[in-house]
């Protein structure tokens, strides 16, 4: 219970820290010239909505006694074999993106190997899985080479 | 030349083989650019523009409306079936449309969206057709504070709409405003909250913020779903086409729907996103069943299907009139005028009738080149569903990586998407919702844009805000969805009280 309070109003305290940051960022911007507003003021006005509304919500939550509420519905559904299977596929998907932007590995390679390797993890590995993961990565891929190369003629990363 | 005859001469231009094989082909790449996420209807115009170059004038026109037409239609079939928007325009279609194709009725949902989708674009171009010139005089009349309250309304709209806490969805509208307002300053370009990150100088682009905050939540969920199939369904054409009765039963949603989106084209700066969520909450207001909205009832489609479309014409209507785009794309069919040497604005008409009006005509040859693309592909779109998850997950990821990295060709805008994407995730784990947020992020730089440019044209005198009409109207509006949900609650809890207390 007391755990699920703390994760219900971590994030809107994270939200209001971060808006009094950007705040203070703001207030560095050039005083206007030839407008009455100023770069600023509209983005401090948002600010001061954000923090507002937020603590407005805060409020009503406490007031209604449903403050686990929040943390109770970020935590429901997580069991650890979905949690670990949406990390790895993330994390597939990250290294993915790390060597198209840091090599010189061809996209179209690497696209059919991650869409391949993906799709055989989430089929739970077997061996039909497999089997539809070469075809569906094959395809894929040579679907992306003749939108993006042959009719928008585009750079691929 | 009267109107009709205009009509005749306009159609001498467009009635050939060659124009119609170019619309059918134009609506097929529209729909194409339009399925996949991240790819817009103004990125594909914009590519298609140097392909005009050496076309005749009518051709190439009619090759820009034609992928315009069928990108604004496309984005609702990744909304109807991953419930992943294609273009801005289809954030309300995911309301009820997913919820309806997860019962197992894709075939039905896809039918009204298309359906709502030609009435509803069908009765912008009627209206470009026979009233241009009279609407966009009276568009012109609305000043930069009523454009301000307009927006604001759309931002208060969507957030009333959301599910769950209305101050938490506010909130993500102005986070979602705040992400809008990094880069350079619209009217004295000083650089906003980069941070001196030179990447960030032009702000974050829409494409990687869109798909982020749809496609990356939504996927990592479906990971975790991965076993979930859709309910067993056949897709037969008696029930993709809606009946004669129901639309008989809609048509005033619809045609109440398709004058808000055309009304809403004729503003400069609003467009199809707002369009789509007015006429989503005109439509839930005016439902004898407000409740079912959400859970996949056909009215959450045919209104804000009817309404996006609906601003295709809706925003010709100031570019031929007045010269003045109301939209990207219009922005861009304006220079393929101007590359044929057309020069919009009052003398068009007179001048170029023929033209003007094969303009026109060919809208709606697009209008119905759509309809029966759609129509005819309905079967295999709706048989996305039946795959298993795995093998969709993956190439969606790989559509959403390209689709953002074509908005300028480089791996940050990759970044941004993934970092948008896992914000969204986050914030939507704790109940902030991410509809408001997209909108919050397209809809911040016009609504600040109106507001500082009124404020410099009544010399910081923001009375004019308050008094103004228009803006009256459309804040009072703001003021009475805002407060009557709170007061509608305030009600039942007391009235759950007193029960409480009389037991």
């Amino acid at each position: 219970m007391r755990k699920d309070c703390v994760l219900g109003f971590l994030p809107p305290l994270i939200i209001i820290v971060a808006c009094v940051f950007f705040w203070f960022a703001l207030g560095e911007l050039p005083l206007p010239r030839f407008e009455p507003m100023g770069p600023a003021l509209f983005p401090k006005i948002v600010l001061g909505a954000i923090i507002g509304l937020t603590l407005l919500d805060m409020l009503c939550r406490g007031l209604g006694g449903n403050t686990a509420a929040a943390g109770e519905k970020a935590r429901e559904g997580n069991d650890p074999a979905s949690t670990r299977r949406t990390l790895i596929c993330l994390s597939g998907f990250l290294f993915y993106l790390l060597l198209l932007d840091f090599t010189d590995i061809s996209y179209l390679l690497l696209t059919f190997l991650f869409i391949a390797a993906e799709c055989w993890y989430l089929g739970h590995c077997g061996r039909r899985a497999l089997v539809l993961a070469l075809i569906v990565g094959l395809g894929i891929t040579a679907l992306i080479y003749f939108i993006f190369g042959v009719v928008l003629q585009s750079f691929f990363p | 030349m009267d109107i009709l005859g205009n009509i005749a001469s306009g159609l001498d231009l467009i009635c050939n083989l060659k124009i119609l094989s170019i619309v059918i082909l134009g609506t097929t790449l529209g729909i194409m650019v339009g399925v996949i996420p991240g790819l817009t209807a103004t990125m594909a115009v914009a590519l298609a523009i140097p392909m005009t170059f050496s076309m005749e004038t009518m051709s190439g026109l009619a090759l820009l409306i034609s992928i315009y037409v069928g990108g604004m239609t496309g984005g609702l079939i990744s909304a109807m079936l991953l419930n992943i928007p294609g273009t801005p325009g289809n954030i309300a279609t995911t309301f009820d449309g997913y919820p309806m194709s997860m019962r197992g009725e894709p075939g039905r949902a896809l039918g009204y969206g298309i359906t709502a989708s030609f009435l509803g674009g069908g009765f912008s171009y009627l209206c470009l057709l026979f009233l241009a010139p009279a609407i966009a005089n009276l568009a012109l009349k609305l000043n930069y504070f009523s454009i301000f309250s307009i927006i604001m309304c759309a931002m208060v709209m969507i957030a009333d709409s959301s599910q769950g806490s209305m101050f938490k969805a506010l909130a993500a509208g102005c986070i979602g405003m705040l992400a809008g307002l990094v880069g350079q300053d619209p009217i004295d370009a000083s650089y906003r909250l980069t941070f001196d990150v030179y990447h960030l100088s032009a702000g974050f682009t829409e494409a990687s913020v869109l798909i982020g905050v749809f496609a990356i939540p939504q996927l990592l969920s479906d990971m975790k779903n991965v076993d979930l199939r859709c309910p067993h369904f056949t897709v037969t054409y008696r029930n993709i086409i809606p009946k004669l009765v129901e639309l008989r039963e809609s048509a005033g949603l619809l045609l109440r729907s398709a004058l808000i989106g055309t009304g809403i084209g004729i503003i400069p700066g609003v467009g199809a996103s707002s369009s789509a969520i007015v006429a989503y909450n005109q439509a839930k207001a005016t439902a004898k069943t407000p409740e079912k909205f959400g859970t996949g009832v056909k009215e959450g489609i045919l209104a804000p299907e009817a309404a996006n479309n609906a601003v295709s014409g809706g925003a010709m209507i100031p570019l031929l009139t007045l010269g003045i785009p109301g939209c990207p794309v219009a922005a861009l069919l304006l220079s393929g005028l101007i590359i044929k040497d057309l020069q919009p604005g009052p003398a068009l008409f007179s001048n170029n009738a023929d033209i003007v009006y094969g303009f026109f005509l060919a809208f709606m040859l697009a209008n119905l080149s759509m309809f029966f693309l759609m129509l005819a592909f309905i079967k295999p779109f709706a048989q996305v569903l039946k795959l298993p998850r795995y093998l969709l997950i993956p190439p969606i990821l790989a559509f959403c990586t390209i689709g953002a990295f074509m908005s300028n060709n480089t791996m940050v805008d990759v970044w941004v998407l993934v970092g948008f994407g896992i914000f969204g995730f986050v914030l939507e784990k704790f109940g902030y919702p991410m509809a408001p947020f997209v909108l919050g992020f397209i809809l911040g730089p016009p609504a600040e844009l109106q507001l500082r440019r009124g404020l410099t044209y009544s010399r910081g005198d923001i009375t004019l805000l308050f008094t103004d009409p228009v803006s009256v109207v459309f804040l009072i509006l703001s003021l009475v969805i805002l407060v009557l949900p709170l007061w509608q609650q305030m009600k039942l809890s007391r009235r759950m009280a007193s029960d409480a207390h009389t037991s």
